[in-house]
């Protein structure tokens, strides 16, 4: 059986099956999650964030005009969420308030691992870049849904990606050198 | 080929797979009934108004009540209002595990205006149950299914019933679980402004997670403040406080209460000490629209010598329900007795699929997958499941206990 397209899902969730969206967010939960952390640079906070986009999405859901875009428009909607966590933090930095948010008080993870650093440098990449590699490792290999993502043909993906490994490679070895 | 940095990066992004399944269960239940941007009152709004509707009737008992902090939260949100939006990640845990618990059991001690309050209250959304008593004697037990509601006047040792009917949505009904209810309470608190902080600390010497749910402009009291201690063992909340002070700091309510979780709960008044030479006062109400077709549906279940096995038991229901025949939808799936029938008047009939019947961790629970005839066509594959029950039937009989 050939798996429904994210239109025929959208087309569900709009006849009132609510549960094709459990679908759609099997396809892009992690990606969201992704994007998120480039912003929060801590896990539970862009989980919240993330379920955060996916009520946006649901609700907004009867104004997605072409349904086969669905990825990239919850790809928008996370990046303008994602801003309004930015101002909204700042906003309550600036008056020495707390933010909004549950705050998670935990000690401080020994921040040495190379995954973990990993983890942390890619939030420093480019925005296209770090996309590029969300959606690579994320959404599968997949020429289409990179492309239907990420608006790029299949040897531009390519070669974004291949910018951003090197951008982390160089980034690695000059922080092994620090080191 | 495979190089270092491609295994790392592999490891980097499983990180954000964790917690998948239970992140889309909590998205799933905080999601509207439909899309489109439709909007719904809030579901603790609903709780809260059917509470304040059902139960907690005079001002007194309700502050009374409120010690109960569970209560006090559903009053708070009841106060607020506003959308329900989101779902917390940091609580999924403690909601999870939480779904598992059969009965909640409260008991509480606090001042409301400089005068000491204790309770102690029950609650379960499996058994449909609400029940409380108070330091000074009184006694109240709701069964919802039934709609029907007992109180004990300690002083002239009466017991008083009465059928109060809940207006608004039948979202009471549709609560699977103590867990799925706190799961609504924080996320719903979080999103209308409460302030949330999650840290660690102590409760009575042992060490614990704090949930604490602060709002400065609380409506019926300048500032209140709400907090839920989890044990990092078993991810239950096992306590909670609650302070509401006014505009000059004044204490105006504020209480601790301690929960376990029973496996079973009180079946009547008579469980929580009613002395059974009370006198039950005035006659019982007519009966609601309700009652009568629960009743006469009741009258035909204890008739029956045979039911149909599960499988053809959800059938024959969906036939019911395209024929219209209201009586046998309400002896096959009792809950559906409360439904709007002007509305199933006009519903179209739908052609349904169904699956082979699947076990349930729950003893007595199973499920039977089924979608529409087009939609099954379309993806292979189920996306609705109708649970099953065979709980307190003394024939031994499933009936229909939810829809999807």
């Amino acid at each position: 059986l050939t798996q429904p397209s994210d239109r025929e899902l959208i087309q569900a969730v709009l006849a009132g099956e609510k549960t094709a969206f459990a679908e759609l967010y099997d396809r892009y939960g992690p990606l969201v999650r992704a994007i998120c952390y480039d912003t929060t640079r801590n896990l539970s906070d862009a989980q919240d964030l993330a379920q955060d986009v996916f009520m946006r999405a649901y609700e907004k859901l009867g104004s997605l005009r072409d349904p086969d875009r669905f990825g990239k428009w919850v790809v928008v909607i996370t990046r303008f969420r994602c801003r309004e966590w930015q101002r909204n933090r700042l906003r309550h930095r600036n008056k020495n308030d707390r933010p909004y948010n549950i705050q998670v008080f935990e000690p401080d993870t020994p921040d040495n691992s190379r995954i973990e650093r990993l983890r942390k440098m890619i939030t420093t990449l480019p925005e296209k870049e770090r996309l590029a590699l969300h959606t690579f490792y994320l959404q599968g290999k997949s020429a289409d849904n990179t492309r239907r993502i990420m608006g790029l043909s299949r040897s531009g993906f390519y070669r974004l990606l291949g910018r951003a490994r090197k951008r982390l490679e160089r980034l690695l070895i000059q922080q092994e050198n620090i080191r | 080929m495979k190089t270092p940095l491609d295994n790392d990066l592999k490891k980097v992004y499983e990180a954000f797979n964790q917690k998948h399944d239970q992140l889309r269960e909590s998205l799933m239940a905080s999601l509207p009934g439909t899309s489109k941007g439709y909007k719904q009152r809030s579901k603790l709004a609903h709780i809260g108004a059917f509470i304040g509707d059902t139960i907690m009737k005079s001002r007194t008992t309700k502050f009374a009540t409120a010690a109960m902090i569970i209560i006090a939260v559903l009053i708070g949100i009841k106060y607020f209002g506003g959308p329900i939006d989101g779902a917390s990640a940091a609580w999924a845990d403690v909601i999870e595990n939480t779904k598992k618990m059969l009965w909640l059991h409260t008991v509480a001690n606090g001042t409301q205006k400089g005068k000491e309050v204790v309770t102690e209250q029950w609650m379960s959304f499996e058994s449909k149950v609400f029940a409380y008593k108070l330091s000074d004697g009184h006694i109240r037990y709701y069964d919802y299914s039934k709609q029907k509601l007992w109180e004990y006047e300690p002083q002239s040792r009466t017991i008083s019933i009465s059928y109060p009917k809940y207006k608004g949505d039948n979202i009471i009904t549709k609560l699977k679980s103590i867990g799925s209810f706190l799961g609504i309470a924080i996320e719903e608190l979080t999103k209308i402004g409460g302030n949330v902080i999650e840290r660690s600390g102590t409760y009575n010497g042992n060490t614990v997670r704090i949930y604490e749910v602060t709002f400065s402009e609380h409506p019926a009291f300048k500032k209140f403040n709400i907090k839920f201690f989890v044990d990092p063992n078993s991810q239950l909340v096992i306590a909670e406080k609650i302070k509401a002070t006014d505009e000059n700091g004044n204490i105006l309510m504020e209480a601790e209460g301690k929960i376990d979780y029973p496996e079973t709960g009180p079946t009547c008044i008579y469980d929580l000490g009613v002395p059974s030479s009370a006198k039950i006062i005035g006659s019982e109400k007519a009966e609601t629209e309700f009652q009568q077709v629960f009743n006469k549906a009741i009258a035909i279940i204890d008739s029956r010598k045979s039911w149909p096995e599960p499988y053809d038991l959800v059938v024959t229901y969906w036939k019911a329900r395209a024929t219209k025949n209201y009586d046998e939808m309400a002896i096959l799936w009792p809950g559906s007795a409360t439904w709007n029938r002007q509305v199933l008047e006009k519903e179209e009939p739908v052609e349904y699929v169904f699956g082979e019947v699947q076990t349930t961790e729950f003893e007595g629970h199973i499920i039977v997958p089924y979608a529409t005839k087009s939609y099954y066509e379309k993806h292979g594959k189920y996306s609705l499941k109708m649970c099953l029950e065979n709980r307190k039937s003394n024939k031994g009989r499933y009936y229909i206990s939810s829809g999807n």
